[in-house]
């Protein structure tokens, strides 16, 4: 019998994971609903706030591009952070826990087929959004753009590695986390309206959070408006981006190990009924 | 060589409550236990006794408190990722995968963590499909499955890794008879074909771990109390006399029977759809029975039936402990 | 044959009192799943920290846009409502979420199911909690508005007398609601456990929750009457700020639209029982009721 490598072993355990996601995308439709539709009339909700508001049209599309990256916190929150809440419900956790592979390639391969069918929803949200409410687009580097979206992503989902081994140890708790988290960040990561205007501290702070920044630069990449309303440069914002990755994914890794072993002392890995 | 599974005065306590509370249950007080490589190694108590607490530490989800735990020679806290290499585990009564996806799939999933090519795996998955009498359903939904299904498709996924010592935890829990069958067929028929392989079987099933074991180890609270070859542990009784008594009725306080001269042991097996309980006692010889059958007659049920009868391992446990493995229910594992 | 609560057996407590005790049981049931998780302390700042989030997303939003004062009528109006907003998200969640909770992680629904309860009681009950904890987080939200940000609210202009029995069946207007996403869940996956804050969202735009109604296209305004939480919400606003809001609602008196508010709710009463049984129906023909179904 030929011992599959620790490398083989990790990156089949990536698309053993990711498979169920995208599958389960396909074969459950209602997300067509309840993640597509809507979120765009949540949105919608926002731009109607600015409309009432005579507020300049830029205000409008920052909306669009917002409400659309809230999939992807969501993503995090509800399918990362606090889904080992579910899999150690379900008994999967102990399996997976148990299996010669480091669980963060479980966690890549949740993270990644998360991440597909994501795209999609967001992806959605913003042809749908820019349709209706008229979103003009102005981009100033593609390159940059592409660039900037991706390092976001990337961070993101490696932060969405690190709150999992934080919430591990967690059972109920875990979900309500996740509960407390989804407001604040869309106030503090400037969802719906420049993060500038949070003052340079906080937005400085919230930047700890990839999309703050992420949202803010392709803002400022995809849209004309005030040029005052951006907190750093764009290129700025995509090397802090640069930066943020190997340090979540990193921080991921050491957060797991320990999570782990402390588990495995209390006894929580197979904790049922929390 | 190393032994296949090896503890040294293995103790785990649960924390209890609060932390500052400082109260801590002992789940394992003690084992000490050696597995020979090739050996299908039963676990054998009631509820409560620590048998799956045991597990949980030789498949690595658990530390020990103290003591020392290895498998295949490795140590259960320092060679983690080298012994998830080696083994798999089935929990019966558990379920694992996710709803949407078909039993093919799941099982190719769980493959996938252990890096198996996906020509091996489904070569493997097939053969057990086919064996555990699955392969019609190999793509139906796994939120479509019977119960008995779904324990079946858990059970191929503890072998579709092909471990080198598999643990199974209770496998044929809450399964049909045929069911069961055609589960401990398989483990005799893979360890044949696997005879430098382990297997180590929890149960509470007595039949299942006679038909099955090589040798069995008899655990109650946390403690190994016997651990010897089926034979050899019945004929630990054989000194005594094995006397089985029914009465009609559902009377429920026979503490005072097992302090009567010449009872080692006693276990009460009520039956409440027949109103009528089988008393079995674990005697210090024929010398006794007569003894024991005025004392039975005095009692306000009739006693509807009496015979003398050739040891199971469940005397032996009554022999051990004093009491059947049914007779209490600790409310912890 | 279905077990139905009127077919009690021999010595069972009369109707009202089990319907009662089901309730009760219910309501302790969602308070310890809700609370347990936490020591006091945090539960507070966790019934604090999410809505206040969701209002400050709006001082934002109106801060940069106008850059005018919170003092301004209009904040006042947006701010109030957005604030009564919070029962419709949560409420209907404690409701609908007992369903997915229950059947995919307690396991417990097809045992409820069994019993012989009345299931809309007991996902009332199942709800209590969250009504219990967003009225913290409303009176504290509204507290803020007040001061630190200057919302022109006094106690003196309050309608006391209309207060009561519109904040009351506006709830019941939500609790039906709650209903309706309750049987749509039992016929959805486990992902679809965001419905009700989807149902929110949708519900944010189309009733005016921060807008007046006025600025949405005709069309969607049309929509917006058929629900009570438009109403609602109007209705909360005028008791508490003493004026009208959306221009298309101000030729109904204060009553009027509180009539209005009641017949809508009775209608919404009716359709979303009805419903939830045929969803229950569709749910148990399809054998949904124990289903697992994440991924």
């Amino acid at each position: 019998m030929n011992t599959p490598t620790p490398t083989e072993r990790f990156l089949r355990a990536i698309i053993g994971r990711a498979y169920p996601r995208v599958v389960g995308q396909n074969r459950e439709l209602s997300w067509l609903v309840i993640d597509c539709l809507l979120p765009l009339l949540g949105v919608a909700a926002y731009v109607y706030i600015y409309k009432a508001m005579n507020a300049a049209p830029y205000f409008i599309s920052y909306v669009v591009l917002g409400g659309a990256m809230t999939a992807f916190w969501l993503n995090i929150l509800w399918s990362m952070a606090s889904q080992w809440f579910w899999e150690k419900e379900t008994a999967n956790l102990q399996i997976y826990i148990m299996a010669p592979v480091s669980p963060m390639a479980i966690l890549c391969g949740m993270g990644i087929g998360g991440l597909l069918s994501t795209t999609i929803r967001a992806a959605a949200v913003v042809i749908v959004g820019s349709l209706l409410f008229g979103v003009t687009y102005q981009v100033s580097s593609i390159w940059l753009v592409i660039a900037v979206f991706l390092l976001t992503l990337i961070s993101l989902y490696g932060m969405g590695m690190l709150l999992a081994s934080l919430f591990l140890m967690y059972g109920r708790e875990a979900w309500h986390m996740s509960n407390l988290l989804q407001e604040p960040v869309y106030l503090f990561s400037g969802f719906y309206f420049p993060v500038k205007s949070l003052g340079a501290w906080v937005a400085g702070a919230a930047s700890l959070i990839p999309l703050t920044l992420g949202l803010d630069a392709m803002r400022q990449l995809m849209f004309s408006s005030d040029p005052t309303l951006g907190f750093l440069s764009p290129w700025v914002e995509c090397l802090i981006l640069l930066a943020l990755c190997p340090f979540f994914l990193w921080l991921a890794k050491l957060s797991l190990a320990r999570m782990e072993k402390a588990a495995r002392i209390e006894g929580s890995l197979t904790l049922r009924w929390q | 060589m190393a032994q296949a599974i090896e503890t040294i005065d293995l103790v785990r306590e649960y924390r209890i409550g609060k932390k500052k509370e400082g109260k801590t249950m002992r789940a394992l007080d003690g084992v000490n236990l050696e597995v020979s490589p090739g050996e299908l190694f039963g676990l054998l108590g009631p509820n409560g006794a620590g048998k799956t607490t045991l597990i949980k530490i030789l498949v690595t989800l658990l530390y020990p408190t103290s003591g020392v735990a290895k498998v295949d020679g490795l140590d259960v806290t320092s060679d983690v990722n080298l012994i998830r290499q080696r083994i798999n585990m089935v929990s019966g009564g558990e379920y694992s995968g996710y709803g949407i996806l078909t039993v093919r799939e799941t099982l190719w999933m769980f493959s996938q963590f252990y890096g198996i090519p996906n020509k091996t795996a489904f070569q493997r998955i097939d053969h057990l499909l086919e064996v555990v009498g699955l392969a019609q359903d190999a793509n139906t939904r796994q939120n479509k499955l019977s119960t008995g299904m779904r324990q079946k498709m858990n059970f191929c996924r503890g072998f579709v890794t092909d471990p080198k010592i598999l643990f199974l935890d209770e496998p044929t829990l809450g399964m049909d008879v045929t069911a069961a069958r055609d589960i401990r067929v398989y483990i005799k028929t893979w360890m044949a074909e696997h005879p430098e392989r382990n297997i180590l079987l929890t149960t509470h099933y007595m039949a299942e771990a006679d038909e099955l074991c090589d040798r069995v180890a008899i655990i109650d609270h946390g403690r190994i109390l016997a651990c010897d070859t089926p034979v050899a542990l019945k004929r630990r009784v054989s000194g005594g006399t094995l006397f089985e008594a029914e009465l009609g009725g559902l009377e429920t306080t026979w503490e005072e029977l097992r302090g009567f001269p010449g009872v080692r042991g006693l276990s009460v097996v009520p039956s409440i759809e027949k109103g009528r309980t089988l008393l079995k006692f674990v005697l210090d010889g024929e010398g006794v029975v007569q003894g024991l059958i005025t004392r039975l007659s005095s009692e306000k049920m009739p006693l509807l039936s009496m015979r003398t009868t050739e040891p199971t391992l469940e005397d032996v446990f009554i022999a051990l402990v004093g009491r059947g493995l049914t007779d209490e229910h600790p409310d912890a594992d | 044959m279905a077990v139905v609560l009127s077919a009690a057996p021999p010595g069972a407590l009369p109707l009202w009192q089990r319907a009662w005790r089901q309730f009760r049981t219910a309501s302790i049931l969602g308070w310890k799943i809700e609370s347990n998780w936490a020591d006091p302390f945090i539960f507070a700042i966790y019934t604090l920290i999410r809505p206040l989030a969701g209002a400050f997303i709006l001082v934002f939003m109106y801060l940069v846009v106008v850059e005018g004062s919170t003092s301004n009528p209009y904040f006042a109006h947006m701010f109030v409502g957005n604030a009564f907003f919070m029962y419709v998200a949560r409420v209907m969640m404690g409701i609908s979420y007992a369903i997915i909770d229950d059947r995919e992680h307690y396991e417990m629904l097809k045992y409820i199911y069994i019993s012989p309860l009345q299931i809309l009681l007991f996902l009332f009950g199942r709800g209590m909690a969250n009504i219990i904890t967003t009225s913290i987080s409303v009176v504290i939200t509204l507290l803020i508005g007040i001061w630190p940000l200057g919302i022109q609210l006094t106690w003196g202009q309050v309608n006391w007398g209309l207060l009561l029995p519109s904040f009351l069946v506006g709830l019941l207007a939500l609790i039906f609601m709650g209903f309706l996403l309750a049987g749509t869940c039992l016929l959805l996956a486990r992902h679809a456990w965001a419905i009700s804050e989807g149902v929110a969202g949708v519900l944010y735009l189309v009733c005016g929750a921060v807008f007046p109604l006025d600025v949405l296209p005709f069309w969607i305004q049309a929509i917006s009457y058929l629900f009570p939480l438009t109403y609602w919400l109007e209705l909360m606003r005028r008791v508490m700020l003493g004026s009208s809001f959306s221009g298309s609602l101000a030729g109904f008196s204060d009553w009027g639209l509180f009539f209005l508010l009641a017949g809508v709710t009775a209608l919404w009463g009716v359709a979303s029982i009805l419903l939830f049984r045929r969803f229950d129906g569709l749910a148990r023909r399809r054998g949904l009721i124990d289903q697992t179904s994440g991924y």
